[in-house]
């Protein structure tokens, strides 16, 4: 096998040429033959009825219905396979929420227990960030997290790095 | 006033004429039978070696297409969306019957007029032809259209009521299919070998592929 494309798409128009030079079907047959053929074609055309135009809606269903992979995804299989994958985007969905609100819960404790390290962090968050916001969101996670001696720890923290600033 | 008439339809395209049959005028359609019975017996006679055969399935396919006029929108070619109701309606004809026979008096398998002499051409010829027939349906149509017919792509696709990339597989499928079962029989390879003049005079005939 040659992998040149060059080479491979010579060979295909070889191919194509050998097809149409070794397989034309060549009719003999004369004008009275396709006369007589178009006699009896017209002479069943007008035995025949033309099917009215399709409602739309009909002619909607018939397309859903006129393929056979269309068919699958409207029967009741189609439907198992829907509600699998939606349940499963959704279960995705509600992972990814958890977790990027663990990250967030964990984000925040790190903080508050860096603090309770060292005072110089606390001193710089109580700084950068609106006080009352800072303080709520301490006592937001100390009332789940935190026991009454590290929250008294905290508050007591930041309120003697506020007043060494004043 | 007749022969007006007849001039009057030879000059209009197919959709004027396929309009105005809708609107119940039968000379129109006879017009559209006259301009492609020819083209979907030989269509036809790529599918079934009998001309019986294949002339039932050119009246078939007419009489589908009058019944359903109404449902064509003009999106293709009258031509393409006749020739797609001929290949559904050769595939229904070879499912119900078996036959299988070639009707030598009326129709000739025919390699050109110098070719004819030659019996290495016609061994070849023969040989390919029977490699053709093994292909599966879609991809045998695929061929057909597109090295017979001479049709594009997308005409392929409109007649075979597929996507567009789908009809191109299914015709590089039967050209590899070919290529692998010419390249693996040695007799092949022997008599093409033996006949040069022949792989020169096909490669002043090989054309650019899309």
């Amino acid at each position: 096998m040659n992998p040149d494309p060059k080479h491979t798409h010579h060979k295909n128009a070889v191919i194509k040429s050998v097809l149409q030079r070794t397989g034309k079907v060549e009719i003999d047959l004369d004008d009275q033959f396709f006369d007589r053929l178009h006699d009896k074609i017209m002479a069943q055309v007008e035995e025949t009825t033309m099917v009215p135009k399709p409602h739309p809606v009909k002619k909607l269903k018939n397309y859903l219905w006129s393929k056979p992979w269309r068919r699958t995804l409207l029967s009741r299989e189609g439907f198992a396979v829907y509600l699998l994958v939606f349940g499963l985007t959704y279960q995705s969905a509600q992972s990814s929420i958890y977790f990027q609100w663990m990250k967030y819960q964990t984000r925040e404790e790190n903080i508050l227990a860096q603090a309770l390290k060292s005072p110089d962090l606390l001193h710089n968050l109580t700084d950068a960030r609106p006080q009352s916001d800072f303080f709520v969101d301490v006592v937001n996670h100390s009332m789940n997290d935190f026991d009454y001696d590290q929250l008294k720890q905290v508050l007591w923290q930041s309120a003697e790095s506020e007043s060494e600033t004043q | 006033m007749e022969t007006e008439q007849i001039q009057n339809a030879n000059q209009k395209t197919d959709i004027e004429l396929v309009d105005e049959a809708k609107q119940g005028n039968r000379k129109s359609f006879s017009e559209l039978v006259k301009r492609h019975q020819k083209n979907l017996l030989r269509l036809s006679l790529r599918f079934v070696k009998s001309l019986d055969l294949a002339e039932d399935i050119v009246q078939d396919s007419f009489i589908k297409a009058y019944e359903k006029l109404h449902s064509f929108e003009c999106r293709a070619s009258f031509k393409s969306w006749l020739f797609q109701i001929a290949v559904n309606t050769a595939r229904n004809k070879l499912r119900e019957t078996k036959r299988d026979t070639t009707d030598i008096d009326k129709v000739q398998v025919a390699v050109l007029a110098v070719a004819e002499s030659n019996l290495v051409h016609s061994a070849i010829a023969a040989m390919i032809q029977e490699e053709v027939e093994k292909l599966p349906f879609k991809q045998k149509t695929a061929l057909v259209l597109r090295v017979y017919e001479d049709m594009s792509f997308k005409e392929i696709a409109d007649v075979m009521e597929c996507p567009y990339d789908t009809a191109k597989a299914n015709y590089r499928h039967a050209l590899l299919k070919l290529k692998e079962v010419f390249e693996s029989k040695n007799d092949f390879k022997e008599i093409s070998f033996e006949s040069q003049g022949f792989w020169l005079e096909i490669n002043q005939f090989v054309e650019a592929e899309g």
